[in-house]
C-alpha cells in the first residue's frame, strides 16, 4: 500500500512532470490579454469560504460577479439599478447596498431577488452590517442627497425576518464638507458610526440612544476593530488613521500612513495584530500592533484601491483599472506579486505570472503571439488557446487545495491536454 | 427474426413486439403508422394484459414522436439504441427517452383516449387507472423492453393507488428521467474516450509508456535526492518496494468519497435503501443473464456483446456511492445495460434468466420529497460538467471532428514525446551522478 508521503510524491511529480511539458511546448509562444478587454474598475470585493466564491462588484454597472475560484464557475445578478459598494454572504443570501438607495438580498444559489430594504428618504448606501445576533441588519446613507436640508447620514435598523425597519438614528446631522463615506462597526452592545464631517457617534445598539459623540475636523471614511488592542481604527480622506480607545471611548491618538484617503482597512486573517491599508495613492501598507509599525509597503501601479479580501494567506486588491491583483503574503518581508484577475461584464481572465497558463470562460478574451511579437492565427491559436486555458491556472493562483465534488483535486487532476493520455 | 436488426440496443421496437406486422417485408420507417385503435385491437386479440396493452401504446407514442419531430427512423433506434449523439451537429447528446418524457403531455391525452376507447369495447379493463401505470412503466423503463416479458406483472395495486402516492411515483419518474438523461451524457464522455483512442492509438500509446517510464524515473530520482539511500541497491530496493505498492494500490477497492456539499442529502432516507437493493438486484439480473461467457469456451467470441455489457455492468456497479444523485445514476446505467441484456437475449432466442424480475421494479412508492428532486438534479448536474471537464470531452470532440486541429494535436504530441524522450535520458543521467556522489562521499 502507499503511504500518504507517497501519494503526495506522484502528485508533485505528475503536477511538475505536467508543468514542465506544457512549458517546454509552447515555450515559443506568449499568452496575452487582447487589447481594449473592457474591464471593469473594481469597487468591492467579498470571498465566501464556504463555496470558495470571490464575489465582486464595479464602478462601471450594477452587476454583482460571482467567480468559484475552486471550479472557475461565473455568475452574476443585476438587482440594483447603480454601482453596489458592499456584499456579504449571510445565511445563504448575498446583502448588497448600493449607490441606488437600497440593501437587497438574494439567494446565493438562484440569484433571485428575495427582500428589499429601502424607503422614500434613504439615499446612496455604501455601507451596511449585520448585527452580531444575524437577526438586524444596519445600514448606513447619505440622506442629504434625497432631502438637502435633513439629516445628512442616517443609519436603520431592520429586522432581517420581516424585512421591516425598527429604528432610524441620525448618525451625523449637517453636512459640512462636500465629501461624503462612513462606517458602522458593533462592539459590546454598541453601536460605532464614523461618517464626514467629523462625526463619530456611539449608540446603544438595542435603543438607539446616543451615547456620546465627538465631533472632529477629519472626514472619516472607513474602520476597522482590533479588538485585542482595545482599539478602533478609523481612517480619514488625507490618509490618517484615528486611533479610538475602546475603553475610554477617546480618540488617542492618529497617524499619518497614506498620502491620499485610505479607502480600505483588513486585518489579517491569521493574524490579528497585522493590518493592511490600500489608499487612492495606488499603494498598500502593511502595519503591525503594538506601535502600528510600518512592515511592508506593496506598490500596485493604480489608482483607487478601493477593496481588500484575503482568500488562502493571499491579498486580493481591486482597483479602478479593472484589476484584481493577487500578492502571496505567506511571508509579510517579501509580498509577492502572483497575477491578476480581470474581470469584464460577461466573462474574466486569470493569469499568474512566471506561468504560461491563464484560466478564461471566454476564450476570444485572449491572443497568442509567437514571440517576438507575431500573432499566431487560426486553428493554431485555437488549439494552442486552448492548451493554455487550464483551471489549474485560477486554482494554482489563489492557492486551492480542496476537495472538489468528491474527488480529490490533486493539482493531476487539472492538466493539460498535451497530457491526455492519462485518461485512457 | 428478420436479419435487418444485426444487434440491437437498449430499445426493443413495436414492430418487433407485434410480429405478424413485419411479415410484409416493408420497411421499417413505413411500418410505423400504427394507430392506437390497431394496437389495442392487436392486444385484445392476443389477450395482452393492461400493462402489456398499456406498453404498446407507450412505444407507440415513443417512436411515433422521435419520427416525426427528430426525423428518426426505428432502424437507427434499434441500431444505435435511444442515446443519440450529433458528432456532425453541435455534439449534442440527447437520450431519446428522457427528450420523449418531456413531451409526455402531448401524447398522454391520445394516449388516454385509446384507452377508453379500449374499455369501451374490452370490459377486462374498465375501472383501471392508467395514470400510476404509465408512470410505472416510463420510471422503470419498461416500454425499452420486449412486451412478452411484462405479462407476469401484478398491476391490481396500481389500480387502487391514492393520489399521494401516484404524486410519489411522479417524483421518481422525474428523477429517473434526470438521471437516465444524465447516464446519456455519461456515455457520450465514455464514447468520445474511445474514439479519441482509437483515432490518436499509435501516438498515444507510446506517449503512455514513455510518460510512465519518465515518472517512475522521477520517482527514482526523488528517492536518490533521500539522504537515508547511500547505495545503489538501497535505491533499487526503495525503488522496488515502491513499485510493488503503487501497483497493488492501484487495484485497491476504494471507499466512497463524500462530498462535504451532500452532507444534507445525506440524511438516512429510505429511497437510497431501496436504491442500493435495486443497484445489487440489477447487477445480479444482468451477471445471470450473461453467464454464458463464463460458462462456454467460446463464450467470449460467440456472446461477444453480453461479455461486452457483463464489463461495462461491472465497472458501473463496483464504484462504491453513498449519496442519492451518484446512486440514481448508478442505477439508471445498470437499467439500460440490463435493458440491452434483455432485448439481445430475447432476439437471440435466449431464455431470461431472472431470479426475481418483479424485485428489479418500483412499484412501491418511497417518500421522496421535491427538494431531494432539486438537489439531485444540481448535483447530477455539477458532477457531469466536472466529469467533461476531467475527461476533456469538449476538446477531444473538435480534434475528432476537424482534421487540421488533429493534426496540429498529433504533432504536438509528437513533439511531447521528444521531449519526454530527452527528460528520461536527463533523469538516468543525473540519477547516476547522484549516486556516484554519494559512493565517493562513503569511500
Amino acid at each position: 500500500m502507499l503511504t500518504r508521503q507517497d501519494k503526495d510524491r506522484q502528485t508533485t511529480i505528475m503536477a511538475s512532470y505536467l508543468r514542465e511539458s506544457f512549458d517546454h511546448l509552447t515555450r515559443d509562444y506568449v499568452y496575452k490579454l487582447k487589447a481594449g478587454y473592457p474591464a471593469l474598475g473594481i469597487r468591492y470585493l467579498h470571498y465566501y469560504e464556504r463555496d470558495h466564491t470571490l464575489l465582486a462588484s464595479n464602478i462601471t454597472n450594477a452587476r454583482v460577479h460571482l467567480l468559484n475560484i475552486s471550479t472557475g464557475n461565473f455568475r452574476s445578478f443585476l438587482n440594483h439599478s447603480a454601482t453596489v459598494r458592499k456584499i456579504r454572504v449571510f445565511n445563504g443570501e448575498i446583502y448588497t447596498s448600493s449607490w441606488d438607495g437600497s440593501v437587497r438580498a438574494t439567494n446565493y444559489h438562484t440569484l433571485q431577488e428575495k427582500m428589499r430594504l429601502t424607503e422614500r428618504s434613504m439615499g446612496r448606501c455604501p455601507f451596511f452590517n449585520i448585527s452580531p445576533d444575524g437577526r438586524y441588519l444596519y445600514s448606513f446613507t447619505y440622506d442629504s442627497d434625497v432631502i438637502p436640508l435633513g439629516v445628512a447620514n442616517s443609519v436603520r435598523k431592520w429586522d432581517l425576518r420581516t424585512g421591516k425597519l425598527q429604528m432610524i438614528v441620525a448618525a451625523s446631522t449637517e453636512q459640512k464638507s462636500y465629501r461624503k463615506s462612513g462606517s458602522i462597526i458593533f462592539y459590546e452592545n454598541r453601536l460605532y458610526v464614523s461618517c464626514n464631517s467629523g462625526f463619530f457617534r456611539i449608540f446603544d445598539l438595542n435603543s438607539g440612544r446616543l451615547i456620546k459623540e465627538m465631533s472632529t475636523s477629519a472626514d472619516f471614511r472607513s474602520m476597522t476593530a482590533m479588538f485585542h488592542h482595545q482599539y478602533l481604527l478609523a481612517s480619514d480622506w488625507d490618509g490618517y488613521i484615528h486611533f479610538l480607545n475602546l475603553k475610554t471611548n477617546r480618540f488617542d491618538h492618529m497617524v499619518k500612513c497614506h498620502n491620499t484617503d485610505i479607502l480600505c482597512m483588513r486585518l489579517h486573517p491569521r493574524n490579528p495584530d497585522i493590518i493592511f491599508t490600500s489608499s487612492s495613492d495606488g499603494v498598500i501598507k502593511v502595519w503591525k500592533m503594538p506601535g502600528f509599525i510600518l512592515l511592508n509597503t506593496i506598490l500596485v501601479d493604480s489608482s483607487d484601491l478601493w477593496s481588500m479580501v484575503f482568500i488562502n494567506d493571499h491579498l486580493l486588491t481591486g482597483n479602478i483599472d479593472g484589476e484584481i491583483r493577487v500578492y502571496d503574503i505567506n511571508d509579510l518581508s517579501n509580498i509577492r506579486y502572483k497575477g491578476r484577475i480581470v474581470l469584464s461584464d460577461r466573462s474574466f481572465v486569470a493569469q499568474a505570472t512566471g506561468s504560461r497558463m491563464f484560466y478564461t470562460n471566454d476564450i476570444s478574451a485572449m491572443e497568442v503571439y509567437k514571440e517576438p511579437d507575431a500573432v499566431v492565427s487560426g486553428k493554431e491559436s485555437e488549439y494552442l488557446l486552448d492548451q493554455g486555458n487550464n483551471l489549474m491556472a485560477l486554482r494554482e493562483l489563489l492557492g486551492v487545495e480542496d476537495t472538489l465534488n468528491g474527488l480529490p483535486s490533486g493539482k493531476h487532476h487539472f492538466m493539460p491536454l498535451l497530457a491526455a493520455s492519462f485518461k485512457q | 427474426m428478420k436479419s435487418a436488426f444485426p444487434a440491437i440496443g437498449d430499445y426493443y421496437p413495436l414492430c418487433y413486439d407485434i410480429g405478424p406486422y413485419q411479415d410484409n417485408g416493408s420497411d421499417f420507417a413505413t411500418t410505423l403508422n400504427f394507430s392506437a385503435e390497431e394496437l389495442t385491437r392487436w392486444a385484445g386479440r392476443n389477450h395482452l394484459t393492461e400493462l402489456q396493452t398499456l406498453a404498446l401504446l407507450t412505444k407507440n407514442a415513443f417512436e411515433g414522436h422521435l419520427c416525426h419531430l427528430n426525423g428518426l427512423s426505428v432502424k437507427k433506434l434499434v441500431e444505435n439504441g435511444t442515446i443519440h449523439i450529433d458528432f456532425d451537429g453541435d455534439n449534442a447528446c440527447t437520450e431519446l427517452a428522457c427528450e420523449f418524457f418531456n413531451h409526455l403531455p402531448l401524447y398522454q391525452e391520445g394516449i388516454e383516449l385509446a384507452w377508453k376507447q379500449m374499455v369501451a369495447d374490452d370490459p377486462r379493463f374498465a375501472g383501471t387507472d392508467i395514470q400510476p401505470m404509465l408512470f410505472f412503466i416510463l420510471t422503470n423503463q419498461l416500454f425499452r423492453l420486449p412486451v412478452a416479458y411484462l405479462e407476469a406483472f401484478d398491476t391490481q395495486r396500481l389500480n387502487t393507488m391514492p393520489a399521494s402516492q401516484v404524486n410519489q411515483l411522479r417524483i421518481q419518474f422525474i428523477l429517473h428521467s434526470t438521471a437516465m438523461s444524465h447516464a446519456a451524457q455519461r456515455s457520450f464522455i465514455e464514447q468520445v474516450n474511445d474514439q479519441y483512442a482509437e483515432k490518436f492509438r499509435e501516438t498515444i500509446s507510446r506517449l503512455y509508456a514513455k510518460e510512465t517510464v519518465l515518472l517512475q524515473l522521477c520517482t527514482k530520482l526523488d528517492f536518490a535526492h533521500d539522504p537515508s539511500v547511500k547505495t545503489e541497491s538501497e535505491l533499487e530496493k526503495k525503488y522496488f518496494e515502491f513499485l510493488i505498492a503503487s501497483s497493488v494500490s492501484k487495484h485497491e477497492r476504494k471507499e466512497p468519497v463524500l462530498n462535504p456539499e451532500l452532507k444534507e442529502q445525506e440524511e438516512a432516507h429510505d429511497f437510497k435503501e431501496l436504491l442500493k437493493v435495486q443497484i445489487r438486484k440489477l447487477y445480479k439480473a444482468i451477471s445471470k443473464n450473461c453467464s454464458e461467457i463464463h460458462c462456454q469456451l467460446e463464450g467470449n467470441k460467440r456472446f461477444r456483446q453480453l461479455n461486452e455489457y457483463f464489463i461495462a455492468a461491472s465497472a458501473v456497479y463496483n464504484a462504491l456511492y453513498s449519496d442519492l444523485s451518484s446512486l440514481m445514476l448508478q442505477h439508471s446505467r445498470l437499467m439500460l445495460l440490463l435493458a440491452k441484456v434483455i432485448n439481445n437475449r430475447k432476439i437471440n432466442h435466449l431464455p431470461l434468466q431472472f431470479v426475481d424480475f418483479t424485485g428489479l421494479i418500483q412499484s412501491q412508492p418511497v417518500e421522496l420529497r421535491e427538494d431531494d428532486l432539486i438537489t439531485c438534479r444540481n448535483v447530477l448536474q455539477k458532477n457531469l460538467d466536472m466529469q467533461r471537464l476531467f475527461n476533456l470531452t469538449d476538446y477531444k470532440v473538435k480534434y475528432l471532428k476537424d482534421e487540421e486541429m488533429s493534426a496540429i494535436h498529433n504533432e504536438f504530441l509528437l513533439r511531447q514525446i521528444d521531449y519526454i524522450e530527452k527528460r528520461i535520458i536527463e533523469v538516468m543521467v543525473e540519477i547516476k551522478l547522484i549516486m556516484q556522489n554519494k559512493a565517493g562521499e562513503i569511500a
